[in-house]
């Protein structure tokens, strides 16, 4: 336990100084200071982090700590932890983080909102540090509502669009309904244990009653899958791809939407004390990572793709936690935030690319005029995949074996459906994108291409790794390759387990569930599951390649269920029918009857009584002094007759 | 008798006294053109003194265990230097900072009798706070009131300081004969001048009618130097007619000190039976409760902002007493804390005021005076729309500060009035919560409008000799008092250097109070933690 670190304070307090420094000299200042101060930031943010790291493995065991504030009149206080989970998070919020800066500040070059979008990216890099790094429920509650502000001002950052500006609201609204499941949870939590810090209530999470723990676990729930965009509250994710790329890789795929697994795995204690906690938790991540899935296969814009890619990803870590899987969850959220950061900003250069469009089936051919993106792109979608020895193979499978070590093997089959699907849609998206024939370029279309590809390699007369790609794009992108390539390499079973050791400070390891419960031995359960998954994907991906490869055997034929892929099963609709009509509805009832007549009524009633009381009042202060010495001297009589009396 | 040892142990009185006496002298013996900043340096320097034989006090605290029962009470026991009086000591040398900060605005001809019935005005208070005998108490009572008295009136050409200060001080009088004929029958009783002696007593249970009567006639006299309705009625009038800075230390000195006195002597003369404890206890809650309902019900219709600010003021003295109701010590530290939150608010407030004058000062040129602009009272509310474009930084700490009022979190009126609400619950007074949430409500409409105003676009300023279109704005602002712009004598030949120091003090006091408003709001427990050193506090 090391108190008093006060570098912690660095972490969020750079990229805050680094919002308000951009966003007050977004009009005076050029682009390159404006996205080299924002990148600065991020990046000292990111170098303290690692110095955080070492001093926290030189400390062995405990935490770093750093009290803020206290307030002592209700008791209650902000502080930052930091400890094995914060870390492994902050290391990927600042590290992708700052390579993601370095891409949008080339991505973003012809924005006239340049400086405005750096100044809400380090804010929302301030509030997602603050998040996880926070000691307690109110802390993370603060960084949780901030960083629900920066992804709404990013989403709606072209917002004289109004489909940009619709989905903000949108991701607000759904945000919002999740906070209101965590206040709920903080205000049962405070009840219940007196606290609201992390330290205070987690280790006596066993002594509160079942109900109380089933409730709070319930609400924690809600507020995890509004942010996360798990079932059934995932509708704003893909509408949130409105906002400029960069934003889509960090805040929709990277990190933001991990804050709900952040919550799952911080929180753990509530979760196992509370009896149907832990199993909530696995059917929300469950069902999240299939649908996303299922509804993956039918979607045409590539964000959009990605985005029900992201969800269901996200439900696998979600899932994980709802096994006890808490390190493999937080490795497979290192990994994610890897590839599809990657596979994001590789969409990006595509959009890019063909200016403009998003739909894959107007798409083709890309391999042979950007190998680039094409290699990048495919080692990005082959670690998403799960193919050995790419990273996302090894935190998959380690999440996808603990089902079955834990004696859950249907959650175990319907996670191994939702491979099966992610392999066969990543080999669609990546087939229809790359190979094939390229489209037909109108005379004006081809001139506009020509134009911004020589606007790409303008800059970059001395060096240039890919070319067609702006460099600044082109350095995070490779690096982010590398990364997802290797990355998988800390846990390589039998060999290396660096997420478990290092977690496991925290955490404890999975293997903590009883014994009793596996109901296949470790061994044969990894074997089997590493067997079933490929045998899987290699059949899915021969099934893409087929349907959708250069021959495009599967275009023009119509897809089962389309209509329902397409609309993400109408869940919009169902809202609508449900929540929005219905509430429009009332508001306008409210709004034409209620809030006039009685409303207003009884306020203009209370206004009126107030009116009528201060005009006696001003009477009475007539300015005359015998009215003052009058009410002196009759108030001084009262008292003295109540006393004299008395 | 006293000697030259009970003399040491009030160097912080006796400081203050010293420091006002020679603010005199050196006016005696300073030249002319430098008496004014003499005056000035001469204030701050005694208060800094004042406050560093308080520091000594201070740690005294820690030092010595007499001093924390309350036994250091020299002179015989007429004074009392225990816990109470230090945190009060504080409370007033910093009030007293910030008037004699604003009071550089000031453009008094008579500089060194202004300033030095400031520190009077002080003294009065503080000895006010500390006094543990009814005739000090008294005394102490009249030194305040008197200076009072006449710094209200200082701008002796002003019709209403005039007004004010003659109605301050006709029922001011009125009000001391009461409280002392209440004094002279509470010593007919008990035959005691000492608190501790009618304490005594009033343990003993013998009270009678005419000791009820007594104490009656000691509690009215309070509230009215509390300005506790219907015994406010003064205080309108009285604030609008003083300079500004005289109103700000009016506004929280006189309410601290007098509060602090009042406490000390219901602990005192309260009986120990709880159900005359309870009986005695119910006329000062009504009186509290009637207090924020009027204070609050008074602001609505009001247009001047001393005027409205003196309404508040009122409604503040009610909410004070929620925490005492059942005279339990530990509510005593909740009431202080807040009195240190609205010294912030409301002495920031008036230093918004005090600066703007300074600048109504300057635009009124005669010629200005002539055409009929630069007239409008500064103080008048019409006359702050769109204050936001002129002074933005001055805008947003204003609209601190009345936001601070109407108990907005993270200030210092926030977290303020939760201790009140916590102290009043265990104290049991629950109705005067009921008073206090719908005077708060009342009031949010007040601060809010004159918030709302500082925003607002400003209405076309009228060109000179366009008589007829500004017929509206103008009409708005015609002070109703016969208040009118007040071209400092003697403004023009100080010149620039002058404007500049006049900044620089105000900015000092504004700073001063932002801060202690930020910090009381949001580390209320460095302030919880010296109080609770002096008082017994949760």
């Amino acid at each position: 336990m090391e108190n008093g670190y006060w570098l912690l304070a660095l972490i969020p307090g750079l990229p805050l100084v680094g919002a308000a420094v951009t966003a007050a000299a977004r009009n005076r200042w050029g682009k390159p200071a404006l996205a080299g101060t924002a990148s600065t930031m991020v990046g000292l943010a990111f170098l303290v982090t690692v110095a955080a790291l070492v001093r926290y493995l030189d400390l062995g065991g405990g935490a770093l700590e750093l009290s803020l504030w206290s307030w002592g009149p209700a008791g209650v206080g902000l502080g930052l932890l930091g400890d094995a989970v914060s870390l492994w998070f902050l290391l990927v919020v600042t590290g992708v983080g700052l390579l993601i800066h370095i891409y949008a500040s080339a991505y973003m070059a012809d924005d006239p909102g340049y400086g405005r979008f750096f100044a809400e990216l380090n804010y929302f890099i301030f509030a997602m540090s603050l998040l996880v790094l926070a000691d307690g429920f109110l802390g993370m509650l603060i960084g949780w509502a901030n960083v629900g502000l920066a992804s709404y001002l990013l989403i709606g950052f072209w917002n004289q669009r109004d489909a940009a500006a619709a989905a903000s609201r949108k991701a607000f609204w759904v945000n919002t309904a999740g906070e209101v499941g965590l206040i709920l949870a903080m205000a049962i939590i405070w009840n219940a244990f007196g606290s609201l810090r992390f330290a205070d209530v987690l280790p006596q999470a066993g002594q509160a009653d079942p109900e109380v723990l089933n409730a709070i676990a319930l609400l924690l729930l809600v507020g995890a899958v509004a942010k996360s965009a798990q079932l059934p509250l995932h509708v704003w994710l893909p509408d949130a791809m409105q906002g400029p790329t960069p934003v889509s890789a960090l805040i929709h795929a990277a990190t933001m939407v991990t804050a709900g697994v952040y919550l799952a795995v911080r929180a753990f204690p509530l979760f196992e004390a509370a009896p149907v906690g832990m199993t909530a938790v696995a059917v929300v991540g469950v069902a999240s990572a299939l649908f996303g899935a299922v509804v993956a296969v039918g979607q045409n814009d590539i964000k959009r793709v990605l985005a029900f890619s992201t969800m269901s990803q996200v439900g696998y870590m979600i899932l994980g936690a709802g096994v006890g899987a808490y390190s493999a969850a937080l490795f497979h959220f290192m990994t994610h935030a890897f590839f599809k950061a990657l596979l994001f900003l590789g969409a990006g250069i595509v959009i890019h690319h063909f200016h403009g469009e998003q739909d894959i089936r107007r798409m083709g051919g890309l391999g042979r005029q950007l190998p680039f993106a094409y290699w990048t792109f495919l080692i990005g979608t082959l670690a998403l995949i799960g193919v050995p020895p790419l990273s996302g193979f090894f935190s998959k499978d380690e999440i996808v074996v603990a089902l079955l070590e834990t004696g859950h093997p249907w959650l175990w089959a319907l996670a191994v459906a939702a491979a099966g699907l992610t392999a066969f849609y990543m080999t669609r998206l990546f087939c229809l994108v790359f190979t094939g024939p390229a489209p037909n370029a109108g005379a004006r279309g081809r001139a506009a291409k020509e134009a911004a590809a020589a606007r790409e390699t303008e800059a970059v007369a001395y060096w240039n790794p890919a070319p067609g790609v702006h460099p600044l794009k082109a350095v995070p992108v490779l690096l982010l390759t590398v990364l997802s390539a290797v990355a998988g390499l800390l846990s390589v079973p039998g060999l290396t387990a660096v997420p478990e050791e290092f977690l496991g400070r925290v955490l404890g390891h999975y293997g903590a569930v009883p014994a009793a419960a596996a109901a296949v031995a470790p061994e044969q359960a990894k074997t089997l599951t590493i067997a079933v998954l490929l045998g899987v994907a290699a059949v899915a991906m021969l099934l893409g390649v087929r349907l959708y490869g250069p021959s495009r055997r599967a275009a023009g034929r119509p897809m089962p269920l389309e209509a329902a892929l397409a609309h993400g099963f109408y869940f919009d609709d169902l809202y609508r029918a449900v929540f929005v009509r219905p509430l429009r509805g009332l508001a306008a009832y409210v709004g034409q009857v209620i809030d006039p007549q009685v409303v207003d009524g009884a306020v203009n009633g209370i206004a009126r009584l107030a009116g009528t009381l201060a005009v006696g009042l001003r009477h009475l202060h007539g300015g005359y002094v015998r009215r003052y010495a009058l009410a002196l001297m009759a108030g001084t009589a009262v008292i003295v007759l109540y006393f004299v009396l008395l | 008798m006293p000697d030259i040892s009970d003399v040491t142990q009030v160097m912080p009185l006796a400081a203050l006294a010293a420091a006002a006496l020679m603010i005199i002298v050196v006016d005696l013996v300073v030249p002319a053109r430098f008496a004014r900043s003499w005056v000035l340096v001469t204030a701050i320097a005694g208060l800094a003194v004042v406050g560093w034989y308080l520091w000594d006090l201070w740690r005294g605290v820690a030092v010595l265990p007499a001093f924390a029962a309350g036994e250091l009470r020299p002179f015989g026991g007429a004074v009392v230097l225990d816990g109470l009086s230090v945190a009060a000591g504080w409370l007033l040398l910093a009030t007293a900072l910030v008037a004699v900060l604003l009071s550089v605005t000031e453009r008094a001809r008579d500089m060194s009798g202004y300033i030095s019935l400031v520190l009077f005005a002080a003294l009065g208070m503080m000895v006010l706070a500390a006094a543990a005998d009814m005739m000090v108490l008294f005394v102490a009572l009249e030194v305040l009131s008197l200076s009072l008295y006449a710094l209200v009136a200082f701008r002796r050409h002003d019709q209403a300081a005039r007004e004010g200060a003659f109605k301050y001080f006709l029922l001011g009088s009125v009000a001391a004969a009461l409280l002392l004929y209440g004094f002279a029958l509470i010593y007919g009783v008990t035959g005691a001048t000492k608190f501790a002696d009618v304490a005594a007593f009033a343990r003993g249970g013998a009270v009678g009618a005419m000791y009820h009567a007594g104490f009656a006639l000691v509690v009215i006299g309070f509230a009215f130097k509390l300005a506790l309705a219907p015994f406010h009625t003064w205080a309108p009038d009285a604030y609008q007619g003083a300079p500004t800075p005289v109103t700000a230390f009016m506004a929280v000195g006189t309410k601290a000190a007098a509060f602090v006195a009042l406490a000390r002597f219901l602990w005192a003369a309260v009986p120990a039976d709880p159900e005359l404890m309870r009986a005695y206890m119910i006329p000062i809650g009504l009186l509290a409760a009637v207090s924020m309902l009027v204070g609050s019900l008074g602001a609505v219709f009001q247009t001047n902002l001393k005027r409205l600010l003196a309404y508040s003021g009122i409604a503040h003295a009610g909410y004070l007493f929620m925490p005492l109701l059942s005279l339990e010590p530990e509510g005593l530290g909740q009431s202080l804390f807040y009195l240190f939150a609205y010294l912030c608010m409301a002495g920031g407030a008036f230093a918004v005021m005090a600066f703007r004058a300074t600048e109504a000062g300057e635009a009124a040129t005669p010629a200005q005076g002539a055409a009929g602009l630069g007239s409008e009272d500064p103080d008048e509310l019409p006359a702050w729309r769109g204050f936001y474009r002129r002074r933005p930084w001055l805008a947003l700490a204003m609209a601190l500060f009345f936001l601070s009022m109407a108990g907005m979190p993270p200030t210092a009126g926030f977290t303020g009035k939760l201790m009140l609400i916590g102290g009043g619950l265990a104290a049991g007074a629950g109705w005067l919560l009921a008073a206090m949430v719908a005077s708060t409500g009342i009031s949010a409409y007040v601060y809010l409008r004159v918030v709302g105003t500082l925003f607002r676009a400003p209405e076309g300023v009228p060109e000179a000799g366009a008589g007829d279109s500004a017929a509206g704005p103008a009409a708005g602002s015609q002070a109703p008092a016969g208040a009118v712009g007040i071209v400092p004598p003697g403004a023009a030949e100080l010149g620039p250097v002058a404007v500049a120091w006049d900044r620089i003090a105000v900015g000092a006091a504004l700073l001063l109070t932002v801060a202690g408003l930020l910090i009381l709001g949001l580390f209320p427990d460095l302030l919880l933690d010296g109080l609770r050193g002096l008082l017994p506090l949760r």
